[in-house]
């Protein structure tokens, strides 16, 4: 399994060094573009399929996913207001504005999930509530904008892997590796959540520390994948149930293996999104939701078909 | 002088609770020795399960004292060597992802891991625990099961070999056999019994069936409204007219075995529905 896995990944890593809009060789292409792109894809791609693994068992809620907790309007709002302001020039800039407005509403997040009386049917609508604000306030934004001032901010939105640079995408691998770890550390205790709340509470789990801790870790794990690469859908909701169906719900190994997929399907959709309409390129994100819509939908109707009540 | 007596296993000493403004327990006390059996008993709403929950760590009492273990304040343990004592049993284990039932048994060894960062670090005490759970309670040929494709009845019988697992000095069965056939309830209070004589587990149970428990059973408690009608040996306590607090106007009858002299409950059919 971990063989096919891995395999799997080196290829699709070395597709997307060798292939891209232009039939280039040369070696700055390969190290200064494809590269970084590559290694931003997979930052991005793990990130954000770990972070909807552990959502989908911290809420027991097989619908969660990384934008469930409106973190990534946050994101999304910071990097537009950031964008009018001319710092979408720089990739630092925007990412930098993203990260920002992700971490506001994360905080605010935090800050609901410190009160004794919410629970985690609050804090899930909390954080779908601040998603509509967040994205309400980015369509008010837009609205009152010069259009070619928020052009790249559209991009943006749509999962954008081009603004990949060097250093910045090795710095992105390593907050984002570093991230998942904590949160596989905490996969004992993750494993006791997957048969509810008072089951885990009952094992001697202390739920309401473990939520706090993984929705912390989370949100700064989806600050990185948001603000380095934009809003890149379906990769949070459906790597985790696929990969659950061979590897099995228990998180110790699940995450790492959550994360290897999520890598190579974030990697496969930017070859994608490069290659087939070559030289334009498509969004990321617009590869990845019409292969994880349909996806995600069979799985659903499959599940609902095969479970017994 | 006092140094010599040995503190009740469990002491409940004037527990209440209320959600929000609702007072859903009041002033409830009892104790429970090693071997003993209590049953808790009354209409729903009565506060059973949340007697049950504050006692298994799931809820925290609004008032946060009166309840020790071995001496000590249960809530001066931390949560995982209280799950070691205290096992909770719902009446419910099930999951939104898929998870076989030895999966879930294992799960019981949680609190007994020292070191579990990267998931469970399983020895052969731990195997064995689990092997054994497993076996007792009839789950071995479920063992790689889904909990999804289960039962409700088989899931029970999963959710007690969890706690078992566990390896409990108090086991807490929160209508825990309910769902189950007539043969598995059968199989699951003879095991019960044994476990109770053998290794003198103490066990608290909630059910609405008396006749699971009446003939075995040390104590009960019955409760109405949050509030304690009576504690005591169950011959003393399943009485006529202490059930008809409980339940007003219910057409219940108490017999007695002739051979035992213990108390059987029976809902008589009122005349009018009678063919």
């Amino acid at each position: 399994m971990w063989l096919l896995a891995i395999s799997v990944l080196l290829v699709t890593a070395a597709a997307g060094i060798m292939f891209g809009s232009t039939n280039s060789r040369e070696w700055a292409v390969l190290w200064d573009l494809r590269l970084p792109r590559v290694i931003l894809s997979a930052a991005v791609g793990a990130g954000l399929a770990v972070s909807g693994a552990v959502l989908q068992a911290v809420f027991s809620n097989p619908l969660c996913e990384p934008y469930t907790l409106g973190i990534s309007s946050g994101a999304a709002l910071g990097a537009v207001i950031g964008s009018t302001f001319g710092l979408d020039l720089s990739f630092a800039g925007l990412t930098g504005a993203g990260f920002v407005g992700a971490a506001v509403f994360s905080m605010m997040l935090l800050g609901v999930s410190m009160r004794r009386n919410v629970g985690i049917f609050g804090l899930l609508l909390t954080g779908v509530m601040l998603g509509f604000i967040g994205s309400s306030l980015v369509a008010l934004w837009m609205a009152l904008s010069d259009p070619s001032g928020v052009q790249g901010a559209i991009l943006w939105l749509m999962g954008d892997l081009t603004r990949a640079r060097p250093i910045g995408a090795w710095v992105s691998l390593v907050i984002s590796v570093v991230l998942i770890m904590s949160i596989w550390s905490r996969s004992a205790d993750l494993d006791a959540l997957l048969t509810g709340e008072e089951s885990a509470l009952s094992l001697g789990v202390s739920v309401r520390t473990l939520r706090r801790a993984v929705v912390f870790i989370t949100s700064l794990l989806i600050g990185v994948c948001v603000s380095g690469a934009g809003m890149i859908g379906f990769v949070g909701l459906v790597v985790p149930h696929l990969v659950r169906r061979t590897s099995g719900s228990l998180h110790g190994r699940l995450i790492p293996m959550v994360a290897v997929w999520g890598a190579i399907s974030v990697m496969g959709a930017d070859l994608v999104a490069r290659v087939v309409l070559r030289p334009y390129e498509l969004p990321v994100g617009v590869v990845t939701a019409l292969i994880g819509a349909p996806a995600f939908l069979w799985i659903m109707l499959r599940t609902r078909g095969g479970a017994t009540e | 002088m006092n140094s010599s007596i040995i503190p009740p296993m469990l002491e409940v000493v004037s527990v209440s609770h209320s959600y929000g403004p609702a007072q859903v327990l009041s002033e409830i006390s009892f104790e429970l020795e090693r071997g003993e059996v209590l049953a808790l008993y009354g209409p729903n709403g009565s506060g059973k399960s949340t007697l049950l929950k504050i006692l298994g760590g799931i809820i925290e009492p609004s008032v946060r004292s009166g309840i020790h273990f071995s001496g000590r304040d249960l809530f001066s343990l931390d949560r995982r060597s209280r799950a070691r004592s205290i096992a909770y049993v719902g009446a419910e284990l099930r999951s939104e992802f898929p998870m076989t039932v030895e999966q879930a048994v294992t799960q019981g060894r949680l609190p007994h891991q020292r070191e579990y960062a990267f998931g469970l670090n399983l020895k052969e005490i731990d195997r064995a625990a689990i092997r054994h759970a497993i076996e007792i309670c009839q789950c071995e040929a479920l063992s790689h099961r889904l909990i999804q494709s289960l039962s409700s009845g088989e899931r029970q019988r999963v959710a007690v070999a969890r706690g078992l697992a566990q390896q409990p000095k108090v086991l807490l069965l929160d209508e825990s056999l309910g769902r189950m056939d007539l043969q598995h309830q059968a199989m699951m209070t003879s095991l019960l019994r044994r476990l109770v004589a053998e290794e003198k587990l103490a066990l608290i149970l909630v059910t609405h069936d008396p006749n699971l428990w009446t003939d075995w059973a040390t104590r009960a408690l019955l409760l109405s409204a949050g509030r304690k009608v009576s504690w005591g040996l169950v011959a003393d306590t399943i009485t006529e007219g202490n059930l008809a607090v409980l339940y007003p106007g219910a057409p219940l009858r108490v017999t007695h075995s002739s051979s035992s002299g213990k108390p059987k409950v029976f809902l008589e059919t009122p005349p009018e529905v009678r063919s």
